[in-house]
């Protein structure tokens, strides 16, 4: 005998499935016929495949959805419960109503899945924007933690130099603590291989300044914030868990960083999340002193974190940071070119790139709860016309008006708490999409959850729809009843409220869904134009491997030779065309800026010298990436450490800077102002390196060898489609020196993409939403002129006995969809005017009142709609006058 | 007189027998398709015996959970007495009708 199985090792089926078929089939039944799908799932999950499976369940569960079970047999309904006595109770409305839903279960099936699209969409944007827009940093006093950095003459915010942290820290008295920051690149060793881990630089103080305490191990000490004592590490519960299979007694060991011993002092809480570094694993002190060339006022590089005391407010400390500011400007006047401070919240600052677009996709799933609610509204209006004389027996038998709005009242409230439920895991599912689809990171990822405060959005939106979607319709129906009490069974006449409230939601569906269209249409332009733009080099073939050498054992000749023994296995690679290096790659989001002084005109404060991006390259870097020569020349092999120091600038600063001169042969220096002049010798075309919408950034190339850095990006060029180098390039790479941290292989044309990202993601959900609108669209339109049809089909009878041709009658009966659409597409045409200008920030190359994009959505709802009225108003013209006739 | 039968009244009844003891909803769509390639929904299949059992021609009963179900129960059918004779009265009545035809039906 084969070993009893507990009902957990076999499968449940899809949940909604399963949700459709609990609904529709009654109750008395309803756990035989549970029953069964999960047995003929699982035995066909057993024997073929899981598709097959899926495939079987769901097509059962629409079949159930939508057959007709037979009254309970006779025998079981003698005996009569004096069911009216009760009839007042709550509970006994509730089970009244769910009867009345499984009575017509394409109308529930109808209205439980449009109400959940609408639910299920805004839970699932609501997830994602939650931790985005609506929740502070994972910090205590949250508001009170800031970024502060240098305000700059156009407004923008820059970094800050070591000394000028240590002035604002020591001035600014609001400050309970503050700390800086530094980027860490380290190498880890793991089995027998390096691997690169972001880590962060970080004074003594930053850990107390977020609020966050190691749960094992202590903090940094004051003390170890100092050059020679800094080879101190802190972990993240992350790679403590994944690195050091989280082994307590870690804390106190010594392990091997970047080729050096480090302490461990402690591992971070499971739930911390840093939002200044999302990406660091690993941090270590600081432990800055005059002593280093890279402490300075000019050295920019550090960012300063700071918790502004309980007692003090955010004004008070920009006051004072904008105080010592300018202190340190009047004391040190060619050191800064800024005017001053800025404070930045940390939650906003780690928010900020996405949160436009969320607040884009929030919008637009409003929206699209809103059309639900319409349709929604709709549907439970032409059901009211069909319960008329069930409602008006009711009510010439007694029963009270009221009675009949609570009824419906809570029929609707119940619909949208199921449509709440089925919404949920839609939501779920959505927020896993939304993830995926986002195409790069989106920032506090892991609290994007449906937990029990998403549910609970979930039932508000779920009630707040009910009465949006129900008040009108329940009166409407119950005033109906009224009407009809003693015309019980009259003619099929359809009240005009009922009639003009439905066009009035056919009128506001048309209106909404123009809107959402105009959005996907201007981000389509947007896309398309941004895939136009000219980005300075030729990402097709190309890949990325990044490397990077640290430890003691790496000084100028041994990095120089390393590099050129890579680039020799790189190109010995079969497909490779040809290879080069690139201390940052375009489009990676890194980038060095420096200042840029003019031998021939110095400047009084050399600060206020323009800054360009510097790139360190190897000689076959403008090959590789095809960037265009404009004049001089490329570098050569010969450009080395110790034949003369040579540069190559862009279009952007041949223009901006040289302003038309003759630049090749003229002198410049990068960086410092200590006589280390570079010259001139080629103009190559400008590369979009930080975006691929801003205008052309000023860019400065140095040969590689004369400015060695440990780290680099290898590029590749293949010389085809065909060559796939992502399996052969890093090994070969990590071939040439094991203790190499190594990346795998990115096309350079993910780099593009990632570019582009945000807005994909959003042209992505909001083509999602816009065909969910249309298909909303063209339920609402059809229901409304099927509806006009049966109501006038005397009528139309009578026309066509009359003689009135095929085509008349088709066009008066369109002729009330067309004025219902022509009025939702004008007041259409004014929402997208005035709420697409949210989106302008997203939109690049075309402009949010772009005639074009509203006249294309216009055609596709034309198209939609003539679709959705063509199909009853042909089958009116098909009606028998005879037919027709001979009812009266 | 006994009642008539639908074409799938009588696909059912004669599966329920051939399942004997063990007659339910999913088993019944099984037999069914496993001897005849024929699919049937199983929204027809519970239709069918819901009417079977007003009509008087099969019982019901429910059985026991098991973990194959997630632990729900099965609701088992049986043939009553009524519902076999109603069964040859219509296989006998089709077997008449057919009768000398099997040369132009092309019966095997």
């Amino acid at each position: 005998m084969t070993p009893a199985r507990a009902p957990n090792d076999f499968p449940r089926p899809p949940i909604l499935a399963r949700l459709i078929v609990a609904i529709t089939t009654p109750a008395r039944e309803r756990e035989f016929v549970l029953g069964d799908l999960h047995e003929g799932y699982n035995a066909r999950l057993e024997s073929s495949s899981p598709r097959e499976a899926r495939a079987w369940l769901w097509s059962e569960a629409l079949g159930l959805a939508s057959s007709r079970w037979p009254r309970k047999a006779a025998a079981d309904r003698g005996s009569h419960r004096p069911r009216e006595k009760h009839m007042s109770s709550l509970w006994n409305e509730i089970r009244f109503s769910l009867r009345s839903l499984r009575r017509a279960p394409l109308y529930s099936t109808l209205a439980i899945l449009t109400a959940a699209v609408g639910i299920g969409a805004s839970t699932a944007i609501f997830s994602v924007a939650r931790p985005i827009i609506f929740e502070a940093a994972p910090y205590p006093s949250p508001e009170k933690v800031v970024l502060v950095w240098e305000r700059e003459k156009d407004g923008s915010s820059s970094n800050i130099g070591f000394f000028t942290f240590v002035d604002l820290a020591r001035g600014v008295t609001s400050f309970a603590s503050s700390a800086a920051v530094s980027y860490w690149q380290a190498t880890l060793a793991s089995g027998g291989m390096a691997e690169a881990v972001a880590g962060r630089r970080v004074s003594a103080g930053y850990f107390t300044t977020l609020g966050v305490r190691p749960v094992l191990g202590r903090d940094f000490t004051p003390e170890e914030d100092a050059w020679e004592r800094r080879r101190v590490i802190m972990l993240t519960y992350g790679i403590w868990q994944r690195q050091f299979g989280s082994d307590s007694s870690i804390v106190g060991r010594m392990i091997d960083v970047s080729g050096y011993q480090y302490l461990v002092a402690g591992v971070l809480p499971a739930s911390f999340e840093d939002l200044i570094a999302p990406d660091a694993q690993i941090y270590s002190p600081l432990g800055y002193d005059a002593e280093r060339p890279f402490a300075c006022r000019t050295c920019r590089h550090l960012r300063m974190v700071a918790r502004v005391k309980e007692s003090a407010t955010m004004d008070a400390a920009l006051r004072e940071a904008e105080r010592s500011m300018s202190t340190m400007r009047s004391t040190y006047p060619t050191e800064y070119a800024s005017v001053g401070a800025s404070l930045e919240r940390v939650d906003a600052f780690a928010t900020k790139g996405v949160r436009k677009a969320v607040l884009a996709l929030l919008g637009a799933a409003g929206l699209l709860l809103l059309m639900s609610c319409a349709n929604v509204s709709s549907l439970m209006l032409g059901r009211g016309i069909e319960r008329r004389t069930d409602l008006a027996v009711r009510t010439a038998l007694g029963a009270r008006v009221t009675r009949l709005v609570r009824q419906s009242a809570v029929e609707a409230a119940l619909l949208w708490l199921i449509a709440a439920g089925v919404g949920l895991v839609l939501a779920t599912w959505g927020v896993k999409a939304l993830i995926l689809l986002s195409g790069s990171p989106l920032p506090r990822v892991e609290r994007m959850v449906i937990d029990v405060k998403t549910v609970g959005v979930a039932l508000g939106l779920a009630l707040l729809s009910a009465v949006l979607a129900g008040t009108l319709p329940a009166l409407i129906s119950a005033r109906g009843a009224v009407i009809d009490r003693v015309r019980v069974g009259a003619r099929n006449i359809v009240g005009r409220g009922t009639q003009r409230l439905r066009g009035s939601l056919l009128v506001a569906e048309v209106a909404l869904a123009l809107v959402m269209l105009c959005g996907t249409g201007l981000l389509i332009r947007t896309v398309t134009a941004l895939l136009d733009v000219r980005l300075g080099f030729d990402a097709a073939h190309v890949v990325d491997v990044d490397v990077s050498l640290s430890g003691p054992r790496f000084n100028d000749t041994t990095v120089a030779e390393y590099y050129r023994r890579a680039l020799d296995a790189a190109r010995a690679v079969p497909g490779v065309e040809s290879a080069a290096l690139t201390s940052q790659l375009p489009l990676s989001g890194s980038f060095d800026g420096w200042g840029i002084h003019r031998k021939d005109k110095p400047s009084p404060n050399p600060e206020n010298d323009p800054s360009a991006q510097r790139f360190g390259v190897s000689s076959d870097y403008f090959m590789t990436m095809r960037i265009p020569l404009l004049a001089g020349r490329l570098f050569s092999v010969s450009d080395n450490a110790t034949s003369p120091r040579v540069a190559i600038v862009n279009r952007a600063m041949a223009e901006r800077v040289f302003r038309g001169e003759t630049v090749v042969g003229k002198e410049i220096e990068i960086g410092g102002t200590d006589g280390d002049w570079r010259t001139v010798v080629g103009v190559v075309d400008d590369v979009k390196h930080l975006s691929i919408d801003g205008v052309p950034e000023l860019q400065v190339y140095v040969p590689n060898e004369q400015s060695l850095d440990r780290g680099a990006s290898m590029v590749v060029r293949a010389s085809s489609e065909q060559v796939a180098l992502s399996q052969m390039l890093p090994s070969a790479i990590r071939a040439v020196d094991r203790g190499v941290a190594v990346t795998r292989a990115k096309p350079m044309e993910e780099f593009v993409a990632g570019a582009m990202a945000q807005r994909r993601f959003v042209l992505k959900l909001l083509a999602v939403f816009g065909v969910v609108a249309l298909v909303l669209v063209t339920a609402g339109l059809y229901g409304v002129t099927a509806a006009g049809v049966a109501e006038r089909r005397r009528e139309i009878g009578l026309r066509a006995a009359l003689g009135a041709t095929r085509r008349r009658i088709v066009s008066t009966v369109l002729s009330r969809s067309t004025r219902l659409v022509g009025i939702g597409l004008a007041i259409g045409v004014v929402g997208a005017l005035g709420l697409n200008r949210t989106l302008r920030t997203m939109l690049f190359g075309v402009s949010p009142s772009d005639p074009l994009t509203i006249v294309a959505a216009i055609g596709v709802l034309l198209i939609v709609a003539a679709l959705a009225a063509l199909v009853p108003a042909r089958r009116a013209a098909a009606v028998d006058p005879a037919i027709t006739l001979r009812t009266e | 007189m006994a009642a008539t039968l639908g074409e799938l009244e009588q696909v059912v009844l004669l599966a329920l027998l051939r399942l004997g003891d063990d007659g339910f909803g999913v088993a019944v769509q099984g037999e069914i398709e496993g001897r005849t390639q024929r699919r049937v929904s199983l929204g027809a299949v519970y239709t069918t015996l819901a009417r079977l059992e007003q009509k008087g021609l099969v019982a019901s009963r429910v059985g026991d959970p098991t973990p194959q179900r997630g632990g729900r129960r099965k609701k088992l059918y049986r043939v009553l007495p009524k519902g076999k004779r109603a069964l040859v009265t219509s296989l006998e009545t089709l077997h008449a009708l057919t009768q000398g035809l099997a040369p132009s039906l092309q019966l095997g």
